[in-house]
Formats: C-alpha cells, structure tokens, sequence
C-alpha cells in the first residue's frame, strides 16, 4: 500500500477548475471549427497551457514565498481586465455556449485573485513570522500600502512609541547592505574595471567643461 | 450522428458573419473590437508573458527554503495499492 499526499488548498481546487473550464473552451472552439476566428485554437491551447502553470505557481509560491505572488496577481488583474472585452463580444456575437463557460473562468478568476491575494502570516513558519508587514504584503497591498493601515491605527489612539514600529525589512539591514556594498567594491577593484572608472571620470569631467561653457 | 456545434442564428448585435474574424483591430458594424484582436492580442498576449516569466520564477521557487508550514486541514492522504 503506498501513501500518497496532496495538499488540498482552495486556491488549488480553483486552479484546477479553471483549467477544466479552459479545456471545455478548448473543445467548443475546435468544434465551432472555420466559423471562428483562425487564433481561436492556438489562444485556447495558450491558455491552457498557462492554466496548467497558474496551478503549479500557485503551489510554489503558496510554500516558498513569505509573501502573495507579484507575478501570479499580477497576470490574473490584467487577463481579467482585458477578457471582460471579450467576455462582452462573445455575448454580442450569441455564441452562447462558449460565452457561458468564458463567463465561468472569468469568475473563477476573479475569486482566485481575491485568495491569491491574501496574505499568509498565519501559515508562516515562525522565523517569518517577524517579518515586517511590506515583506509579508502582495503586490496590490504594496501599491495602496494598506500595510500601513495598522500604524495608522495605532497612532490614532495614541503617541506612538519606538516599540510600535515594524522590524526592519532584512533586505535593508545594516549586515545585508554593509555585506553587497563590499562584494560590488571588490567586483570594481579589478585591474580592468580601474581602467574603465578612470575613463568614465575623464569623459564626465570633459563632459562638465564643455556645459559650463554655456 | 457526430456532435455538431449549431452556429447561433441570431447574433445579439446584427453584424456579417465573417466580420470577426478580420483582424480589426476595431469592428466595423458595432462599437467593439474584433473578436480575433481580442483573442490574438489582449487574451494571448497577456498569456504568453505569463509563460515566459513563470518558467524562470518556478525554477527559482524551487531553490528556496519552504516557509509556510502544512496544516492538517490542507492535506489530503489517498491510500492507493501499489
């Protein structure tokens, strides 16, 4: 007897749904055959095939980021946006069938992006657990900075103190910075990099003589 | 009998029937875009760069260190037989 494991989210359940409903676009465009458009097939296998990579994304990005995926909200914002013109046309045209199912994934879209979206601080193991709020935020939040809205709070009801503020961030922490400084001074050190500083210098120099002429 | 795909008799908007399927990429009866631009260029488009960045985020993905713990809700065991 073999064990097998699955890890059952519902982003993975929705993921899948989308690429089942994808499918059955895929067969109604191959049976509407020449009646339709030329790209319809190649654009339904497309998206297909990016359904099947929206699962495994999804999963990868579930486990080993500490933060909601830029990449995957990012292309589920934009295909929603621009596939509400088609979902209009499709309607317009009567093509009833496909425009039902179109509907469908349009939806499932949608509600895949809202739980894409959230962020994962209650699944974080606990090293990152203390990871500053803009770490642990998605691309949207970072665009509004919603992150901030708990500061905001707690600064409402009070004076806020040194032990209100978030951790740093460790990508800006002192050890990091002070660390990539070193390793791109030691990369310039090299005899041929002096060279090309030097030149640059003297090209910029000149550059300035000939503006303060003016 | 095969399945045959019944093409709608009567589109919601009166346009000629091949009219779609020109590039456009505006639509010359109805105040829309064609659906071949729709589906070449806002639906493909979109999908491809998808393709193309995801292929080196997942490998990158792969490389790190797993920080979401699993909870025993999530995980589903199926028993098979070998």
């Amino acid at each position: 007897m073999t064990e097998l494991e699955l890890e059952l989210t519902w982003s993975q359940v929705l993921a899948t749904t989308l690429f089942l409903l994808q499918l059955a676009l895929l067969v109604l465009w191959r049976l509407l055959r020449d009646r339709g458009p030329i790209a319809s097939d190649p654009v339904a296998i497309l998206n297909l095939v990016a359904s099947s990579l929206i699962t495994a994304l999804s999963h990868f990005e579930h486990r080993r980021s500490s933060r909601p995926s830029t990449l995957l909200s990012g292309y589920l914002l934009l295909s929603l946006l621009l596939d509400s013109a088609q979902l209009r046309t499709l309607y317009l045209l009567g093509h009833i069938p496909i425009a039902h199912v179109f509907s469908a994934s349009w939806v499932v879209r949608l509600v895949m992006l809202v739980i894409e979206s959230q962020d994962k601080t209650s699944c974080l193991k606990p090293e990152y657990q203390s990871l500053p709020p803009e770490a642990r935020s998605g691309i949207i939040n970072r665009s509004f900075l919603w992150w901030l809205n708990n500061l905001f709070a707690i600064g409402s009801k009070g004076v806020i103190s040194e032990n209100d503020l978030f951790e740093l961030d460790p990508k800006l922490s002192a050890d990091n910075v002070g660390r990539e400084l070193r390793e791109a001074w030691e990369k310039r050190s090299t005899w041929h990099s002096m060279i090309q500083l030097r030149l640059l210098t003297v090209c910029r120099s000149s550059g300035r003589a000939f503006d303060s002429g003016f | 009998m095969p399945f045959q795909y019944v093409f709608p008799a009567q589109p919601l908007s009166g346009c000629a029937q091949g009219s779609d399927n020109s590039f456009g990429p505006i639509s010359q009866c109805r105040y829309d875009f064609t659906l071949f631009f729709e589906q070449a260029i806002l639906s493909a488009v979109p999908s491809a760069i998808f393709l193309l960045s995801a292929l080196p985020r997942l490998f990158y993905l792969y490389r790190q260190h797993e920080k979401t713990v699993r909870t025993p809700a999530e995980v589903v065991k199926l028993v098979g037989i070998t």
